[in-house]
């Protein structure tokens, strides 16, 4: 697969999405907690032997923000270490991470404008649903 | 055939009277045939030529070959996480290192005594299900090093002998260690297992170059609470040690 195609399968899922990450509460409720996603395709130059210049590998890239507070602006930032996009299960895996490497995983299954699945917090031993809703500008 | 024999025993009974007698004259009474020793000679020949065993202690085989491991079932269990791997896991590429030593050799055929060694890495995002029952992802770093000795009969194929399959089995230990981020799922597991596998050499030389391998294995293991089955896909290359 070349760039260019490898390119139009990940734009699938490029975007900016906005949505909950839901988690069973102790009283059969939900708790919800607000969240952003920004998922971007970035290009990385990749080294193959005999060839004198890299090749641009398009990979996906961004971040996770926890909304937090009720001031704009305030949010705890992740960073997406590792995203896999499988176009043939429409599925999505992101691995987040933050300044302290905890990790906050998503596996999220793609349809259209929406991503829904679940996500894991591994340190602190806890996972839930999670909902999203691309935005449109 | 027996016409030689007697005549080889002749002229040894010959020598052998000529050095005992006296050196003044030869009693041709003396020599003697001895039917039945002559007999029992050219029947013990004919067996041993027959059957054509012979102990061999060289011609060792060292081969290196890469593995697909396809899981049927590959369900780790500690006292906090089950995580089925056998769901999530595909393939697991494998690099993987064989001893063979040729103890018995019958016609064409071989006797093969076999130690291998194999080591896989795999680190992927996997379903891991508390024994509550949450269901949980995590970036497992999977480390896996079977360790076996077992047998294994060789033998060419009648008119196409650059071809030789060979069956065999054995027994073993796999060390298996699963590293993740969620509190209690590090651990290490040491599972017995055996193994049967058929597989084809092609092109082995007399000299250093032992030919190509491919094959197929299936491998099970033999504990309870750790279950393990599925198939391999081999393919290596031999050398003669």
């Amino acid at each position: 697969m070349n760039a260019e195609s490898k390119r139009q399968e990940l734009s699938i899922v490029a975007g900016h999405y906005q949505g909950v990450l839901l988690q069973k509460a102790n009283d059969g409720g939900f708790l919800e907690q607000e969240v952003e996603v920004d998922i971007q395709i970035k290009d990385i130059p990749r080294q193959i032997d005999g060839d004198v210049d890299p090749i641009l590998t398009p990979i996906l890239t961004g971040y996770l923000k926890l909304l937090v507070g009720s001031g704009v602006g305030e949010f705890l930032g992740f960073g997406v270490e590792k995203a896999e996009y499988d176009p043939k299960r429409f599925q999505l895996d992101l691995v987040c991470k933050n300044l302290k490497s905890e990790q906050i995983i998503l596996s999220l299954a793609v349809a259209a404008d929406n991503l829904s699945g679940t996500w894991t917090s591994p340190e602190a031993s806890v996972s839930g649903e999670a909902k999203f809703e691309r935005q449109r500008n | 055939m027996k016409l030689i024999y007697a005549l080889v025993f002749l002229t040894l009974s010959g020598h052998a009277n000529a050095h005992e007698g006296s050196s003044s004259s030869i009693d041709p009474s003396q020599f003697e045939i001895e039917e039945n020793l002559v007999e029992k000679i050219y029947q013990q020949n004919a067996q041993a030529a027959k059957l054509d065993i012979n102990p061999r202690h060289s011609d060792w085989l060292v081969s290196s070959s890469f593995s697909l491991f396809s899981p049927k079932t590959f369900v780790l269990s500690n006292p906090y996480f089950d995580v089925d791997y056998g769901r999530n896991l595909g393939t697991l590429p494998t690099v993987r290192l064989e001893l063979a030593a040729p103890i018995l050799s019958w016609k064409t055929m071989d006797l093969l005594l076999l130690g291998r060694i194999a080591y896989s890495y795999r680190e992927s995002l996997y379903s891991v299900r508390s024994k509550s029952g949450t269901e949980f992802k995590d970036l497992i770093r999977l480390h896996w090093l079977p360790a076996s000795f077992g047998g294994a009969i060789e033998a060419p194929i009648p008119y196409l002998t650059f071809i030789r399959p060979r069956v065999g089995g054995g027994v073993g230990l796999q060390w298996i260690y699963q590293q993740g981020r969620l509190d209690g799922l590090e651990q290490g597991f040491w599972i017995p297992f055996s193994y049967l596998e058929a597989s084809v050499s092609l092109f082995a030389s007399k000299d250093w170059f032992g030919g190509l391998k491919g094959g197929v294995t299936w491998l099970q293991s033999m504990a309870g609470a750790q279950g393990m089955s599925g198939w391999s896909l081999d393919l290596g290359v031999e050398f003669h040690l």
